[in-house]
C-alpha cells in the first residue's frame, strides 16, 4: 500500500540561473557531520551554570523563599528570587488593551505561582550538577490556590482569578463584524451550528530554549547568546523590562536545533539569566531540560469554537459566525495575537463575504501559549473545514463538490477576503484535482464501499490549508490601537571584498531554512557568479548582521522580506560596481553586464575582472569615478507594502499565501480504534520556489509536524493543572515508522506583489490536521460519527464507536 | 486523588484511640519511615522513603492532628515536599466499637498530588498508594493486636 517517494515538478527551473535550482544546502555539511555550533558547544572562561527551580503548583501564593541551605553549598555562586526580580525588572510588555494590560508577567513568579512549572528560583554555580542539587534545597513554602484549568469555567464571573489585577480571566474580548451576517443567515436554507475543539499541544525542537549571558562590568556590555528565532524584535520587550542600556546589548544566535515558533517567548529567560550573570559577575549558561521544555517551553493556541454556516442547499456558503475561546494559559506574551491571526486567512480558500466573529482570550492555569507553527491560522483554518464538512453531509453533498463550488478560483486572484485580507495568487481547484489525482481518489472511493461491506472501515480526507506569510505588524492595532508596531522590513548588507568575493548579511536567525545557500544563489544570479563565491554571514550577531525591530524567521517570509532585502543591497552594489567599471572602460553603464565574476561591456572585447574593480574601491581609490565615495559595501532596508487598518478595520495583514493541498487515505480497526495511515499527497504552492530542495524539505516538516499533532501530540492536564504529558513517554511522537512516505506535488504561482514572485512557506497551514480529520470522519461514516476535536485517538475513536453503538441500540 | 475503607481490628476502643491519637505512638507504624520528629502534642515531622517508578527520593512530612473526639474522631492532615513533587493529604478517622469487643475504624483520605511525581508517575500512583495504605493498616494491625 506504501508507494515510493515522488516528487512531481510542475515547473522546471530555467537553466543557468540558480534561482530555481535544488543547490545541496551549505550548511547541512556542518549540521550531518556533528560539526554545527550550538549554543551548548560554547564554552567561555569562568562560566556557570544555572538551574531553575519550578513550581510543583499549578495556582498557590508563595509565602516564604528560604534559600540559606542552597547558598550554603559549596559552588553556588549566586541565587534570584521572585522578590529580586521584582526590584530590578518592571512587568514585560504586552500587546493588550486595558484591563488585559494589567497581566503581571515577569521572568519569575512573583507573589504567587500561576502554573505548574513556572520558575521560581534560579542558581548559578559552578557546576551543572551543583545547581541543580541546589535548587532542591530551596525550600519554598506555598499557599495552594483553587485551580481554573477549564477555559469555559474561567469565564464564569465566580471563577478563581489567574491574574487578579485584570479583575476576570477573560483579558481580551472583541467583536468583529465583516460583510452582514445576519442579512446572510436570513437568505439561507440552512444553518449548521456545532461546537468545535483545537487541542493544545507544543513544538518539542531538539534543542531546547539555552541562554548564555554574559555581563562584562568593564565595558558594561551585555552579551547574550540565545537561540531564540527573532531575538532583534524581542529585545524591545527585554529593555523596556529592565531598563537596560539597549546600545550595550548584544544578541549572537548560532546554529538552532529547530525554533518552529516555541522559543520566541524565551525572552523571559534571557533576562533571568542575564540577570544572574550580573548577580555573579561571570558568564552564566543554561540549558532547560526537556520536562520543563514540554511543560512551559510553549504550546500553540488551545482555542474552543462555537461555530454556524449559514449555507444554500445547493451548497454555496453564504457566511460564517463562530465565539472563539482562547486558552492562553496564565501568561500573554504574544497572545492575544494568536487569537487575531485569523484576521489573515478570514474565509479560507473559499468566497463568502460575511464573517461575524466574537474572539475571547481567557487565561488559565496552564503552561504560556507562544506563535507556534501555523499560529493563530491553522486554528481557523481547521474549523472552517470541520463546519464546512458536518454541513455537506447534513445537506447529503459530497465533499469536494461543496469545495469545488465555494474555492476562490484563480481568476478572481488578487482576491480580497472578508477581514481586508487579499490573496495574492493560487488555484485551489488545480491543486485538489492534482492531489486527488495523485492518490487514485475513484480507486480508493470504491475500495471504500467495497471494504465497508466486510466491516472495515477506511476513509478518505481533504484539507486545504493556506500559509499566510509576511505579516504586516499593523494587524496588532486591531487588538489595540496604541500599539507602536506596524509594516515589516528587513535590513541587509552586500559586501564586495578587495578580491572579489562577496559577503552578505541579514540577521534571519535561521533554524533549518537554509538561508546561507538560498541567499547565496538569489545574489549569485545578480552578480553574475556563483553561490560559492559568496560568503552569507552564518547565525546572528547583533554587532555585525543588520537587523530592525521586526528581524527574524517567523511569519513564513524569509523568502519574501529576507530575499528582499538582499536583493536590494545587492542591486545597489551591483550598480556601483557597473558605474565604476563604466568609468573605468569608458563605457555607459547601460552596456554593462555581470558575468563570470567580470564587468562586460557587451558587443565588445573589454572587460574588468572583479578584484580590478574591488582594488580600486577599496585600496586604491584615486583611481575611482572623481565624486564617488570609496567602498563596495551597500545596505538596504526593505519596506514591506503595508497599510493601517481602515475605518472598517479591515487590512491586508499578509503579503504572500501559499497554500497546500493534502488528501490522505485512513484505514481504522474498529475494535481497537487504532489508525494507520495508508497513503498521504501533498501538493503545495509557494509561488517562485528559490531552491525546490528546501521547499520540500519545509512540505515533508510540516506534513509530519501535523500528523504528529493531530494523532500523537497532547498536552493533556488533570483537574489540579498538572501537565500529565511532560515526558515523551506520555507526550508522544511518531516515529520513522508511523509516519507515512509522502508523495509530493509542487505548483507554482507567482506573487505578483514581490520581485522574483517567491512566497513565504515554512509553516505549512496547519493543513494535516485537516487532513487527518476529515480523513477519520469519513471512515466512521458509517456510524453517524462527527469528528469535533483536532486530537484523535484509538481511545477517542474506540470510544465514538461504542457511543454511537449504543445510540443506535446496537 | 480519593481513598476509603474500613478497617477492623481486634483491640479496645481506647487502645486504638491511644495509638492513632498521640504521635510518638503512632509514627512507628509508618511505612519506610527514615527519621521523625515529634514536635508537639499533635505534631510530628516524618521523613519517608518514596519511590513511584523511577522517581525515587525522600518526602519531608509535616503531620497535625486536629478535630479530635476522644474514642472516636480524628483529622489527620499531612504536608510533604521532596523529589521535585508536593503531597498535600487529609484524613478523616472515625472508630466504633464492634460487638465483639474490637474496634472499627473507617477512613477517608484525600490526596493531591504537584509536580514530578503527578506528572510523570500518574499512571503508578495509585498502585504505590495502594501499596502504602496496605502497608500502613498491616503496621497497625501488628502493633494492636500483638
Amino acid at each position: 500500500m506504501r508507494g515510493p517517494m515522488a516528487t512531481v515538478t510542475e515547473e522546471q527551473a530555467p537553466p543557468q540561473k540558480w534561482v530555481g535550482q535544488s543547490v545541496k544546502p551549505r550548511e547541512s555539511y556542518r549540521l550531518i557531520q556533528g560539526k554545527g555550533k550550538f549554543l551548548d558547544d560554547i564554552k567561555l572562561p569562568n562560566m556557570l551554570y544555572a538551574a531553575i527551580l519550578r513550581s510543583p503548583y499549578a495556582h498557590a501564593k508563595i509565602v516564604s523563599i528560604d534559600t540559606s541551605k542552597a547558598s550554603a553549598l559549596p559552588g553556588v555562586i549566586s541565587i534570584i528570587t521572585g522578590e529580586d526580580v521584582e526590584k530590578a525588572t518592571k512587568p514585560f510588555m504586552g500587546v493588550v488593551p486595558p484591563p488585559g494590560d494589567k497581566v503581571i508577567d515577569y521572568c519569575l513568579a512573583v507573589g504567587k505561582t500561576r502554573y505548574a512549572g513556572e520558575p521560581v528560583a534560579a542558581v548559578a554555580a559552578t557546576e551543572r550538577s551543583i545547581a541543580e542539587d541546589a535548587i532542591d534545597l530551596i525550600e519554598v513554602e506555598y499557599d495552594p490556590l483553587p485551580v481554573v484549568v477549564d477555559v469555559e469555567k474561567a469565564m464564569n464571573k465566580d471563577s478563581t482569578l489567574v491574574q487578579d489585577a485584570v479583575g476576570s480571566n477573560i483579558v481580551w474580548h472583541k467583536q468583529f463584524n465583516y460583510g452582514d451576517y445576519e442579512k446572510a443567515a436570513s437568505h439561507a436554507d440552512t444553518i449548521v451550528k456545532e461546537k468545535l475543539h483545537f487541542h493544545r499541544f507544543g513544538a518539542a525542537p531538539m534543542e531546547t530554549d539555552n541562554v548564555l549571558a554574559d555581563y562584562q562590568e568593564s565595558t558594561g556590555l551585555l552579551t547574550i547568546n540565545c537561540n531564540n528565532q527573532m531575538p532583534m524584535f524581542c529585545l524591545a520587550l527585554i529593555v523596556l523590562a529592565t531598563g537596560w542600556d539597549s546600545h550595550k546589548i548584544r544578541i549572537i544566535t548560532n546554529d538552532i536545533g529547530g525554533g518552529f515558533g516555541a522559543k520566541i517567548i524565551s525572552y523571559t529567560y534571557m533576562v533571568l539569566i542575564s540577570l544572574l550573570s550580573k548577580k555573579s559577575g561571570r558568564p552564566v549558561k543554561w540549558i532547560m531540560e526537556r520536562r520543563a521544555n514540554i511543560i512551559s517551553g510553549t504550546h500553540a493556541n488551545e482555542a474552543t469554537f462555537y461555530v454556524d454556516i449559514a449555507l444554500k442547499k445547493n451548497g454555496t456558503i453564504l457566511g460564517i459566525n463562530a465565539k472563539t475561546i482562547h486558552d492562553e494559559g496564565a501568561y500573554l506574551r504574544y497572545e492575544p495575537i494568536g487569537a487575531l491571526l485569523w484576521v489573515q486567512v478570514s474565509s479560507g480558500p473559499y468566497r463568502f463575504k460575511n464573517l461575524r466573529m466574537d474572539v475571547n482570550s481567557v487565561v488559565t492555569n496552564k503552561g504560556p501559549v507562544a506563535p507556534i507553527r501555523g499560529y493563530g491560522r491553522m486554528q481557523h483554518l481547521w474549523m472552517i473545514e470541520r463546519i464546512i464538512e458536518i454541513a455537506a453531509k447534513q445537506l447529503k453533498i459530497d465533499p469536494l463538490e461543496i469545495r469545488m463550488k465555494n474555492f476562490i478560483t484563480s481568476e478572481e486572484m488578487p482576491y480580497v477576503t472578508p477581514s481586508g485580507a487579499t490573496y495574492d495568487s493560487g488555484d485551489y481547484p488545480q491543486a485538489l484535482e492534482k492531489a486527488l489525482e495523485m492518490i487514485g481518489y475513484p480507486e480508493w472511493k470504491k475500495k471504500q464501499s467495497e471494504y465497508r461491506k466486510h466491516g472495515k472501515l477506511i476513509g478518505i480526507g481533504i484539507g486545504t490549508g493556506i500559509d499566510s506569510g509576511t505579516n504586516n505588524f499593523a494587524q496588532v492595532k486591531l487588538i489595540s490601537k496604541e500599539n507602536p508596531f506596524s509594516g515589516q522590513s528587513r535590513m541587509a548588507f552586500a559586501r564586495m571584498d578587495e578580491f572579489g568575493r562577496f559577503q552578505v548579511a541579514v540577521a534571519s536567525n535561521p533554524h533549518g531554512q537554509s538561508h546561507e545557500t538560498v541567499v547565496s544563489q538569489v545574489v549569485a544570479d545578480e552578480l553574475g557568479v556563483k553561490p560559492d563565491d559568496v560568503f552569507v554571514l552564518p547565525g546572528m550577531d547583533s554587532f555585525s548582521h543588520p537587523f530592525t525591530g521586526h528581524s527574524g524567521s517567523y511569519a513564513s517570509q524569509f523568502a519574501v522580506s529576507g530575499i528582499e532585502a538582499v536583493l536590494g543591497a545587492s542591486r545597489k552594489l551591483k550598480k556601483k560596481i557597473i558605474e565604476i567599471a563604466a568609468f573605468k572602460l569608458g563605457a555607459t553603464p547601460e552596456d554593462i553586464i555581470l558575468k563570470d565574476g567580470k564587468a562586460i561591456v557587451q558587443d565588445s572585447d573589454k572587460s574588468l575582472e572583479f578584484w580590478m574593480i574591488a582594488n580600486m574601491a577599496w585600496r586604491n581609490n584615486l583611481e575611482l569615478p572623481p565624486d564617488m565615495e570609496p567602498g563596495l559595501m551597500e545596505l538596504y532596508c526593505w519596506k514591506g507594502p503595508f497599510k493601517l487598518p481602515d475605518e472598517k478595520e479591515r487590512l491586508n495583514p499578509t503579503l504572500t499565501y501559499s497554500y497546500q493541498t493534502h488528501v490522505a487515505v485512513v484505514e481504522i480497526d474498529p475494535e481497537t480504534g487504532k489508525l494507520q495511515i495508508l497513503k498521504y499527497v501533498a501538493v503545495d504552492d509557494c509561488g517562485t520556489q528559490l531552491n525546490p530542495q528546501v521547499v520540500e524539505g519545509q512540505v515533508h516538516g510540516a506534513a509530519m509536524n501535523g500528523i504528529a499533532a493531530s494523532i500523537f501530540e497532547e498536552c493533556k492536564y488533570d483537574d489540579s493543572g498538572q501537565l500529565l504529558s511532560s515526558t515523551f513517554m506520555d507526550y508522544l511522537f511518531p516515529t520513522a515508522v508511523e509516519i507515512p512516505h509522502f508523495q509530493t506535488c509542487h505548483l507554482t504561482s507567482p506573487s505578483p506583489f514581490t520581485t522574483l514572485g517567491t512566497k513565504g512557506a515554512g509553516e505549512g497551514g496547519g493543513t494535516p490536521l485537516i487532513t487527518i480529520s476529515s480523513a477519520i470522519e469519513d471512515a466512521l461514516a458509517p456510524f453517524g460519527i462527527k469528528i469535533t476535536d483536532s486530537h484523535t485517538t484509538p481511545e477517542r475513536i474506540y470510544n465514538l464507536i461504542k457511543k454511537s453503538k449504543k445510540v443506535k441500540g446496537n | 486523588m480519593n481513598f476509603d475503607g474500613t478497617f477492623d481490628v481486634k483491640a479496645p476502643r481506647e487502645k486504638v484511640w491511644g495509638l492513632i491519637s498521640i504521635p510518638d505512638n503512632m509514627v512507628k507504624c509508618i511505612p519506610d519511615l527514615k527519621e521523625f520528629e515529634i514536635l508537639g502534642e499533635d505534631k510530628f515531622k516524618a521523613s519517608i522513603k518514596a519511590g513511584v517508578g523511577f522517581i525515587r527520593g525522600t518526602l519531608n512530612f509535616t503531620f497535625t492532628l486536629s478535630d479530635k473526639t476522644p474514642q472516636s474522631h480524628a483529622k489527620l492532615s499531612g504536608h510533604g515536599t521532596g523529589t521535585g513533587s508536593t503531597v498535600d493529604l487529609e484524613t478523616i478517622i472515625d472508630l466504633s466499637e464492634l460487638p465483639d469487643g474490637g474496634t472499627r475504624m473507617i477512613w477517608k483520605a484525600e490526596a493531591k498530588i504537584g509536580g514530578l511525581i503527578a506528572s510523570v508517575g500518574q499512571r503508578l500512583i495509585e498502585g504505590v498508594a495502594q501499596k502504602t495504605v496496605t502497608k500502613l493498616f498491616d503496621a497497625l494491625k501488628e502493633e494492636l493486636e500483638n
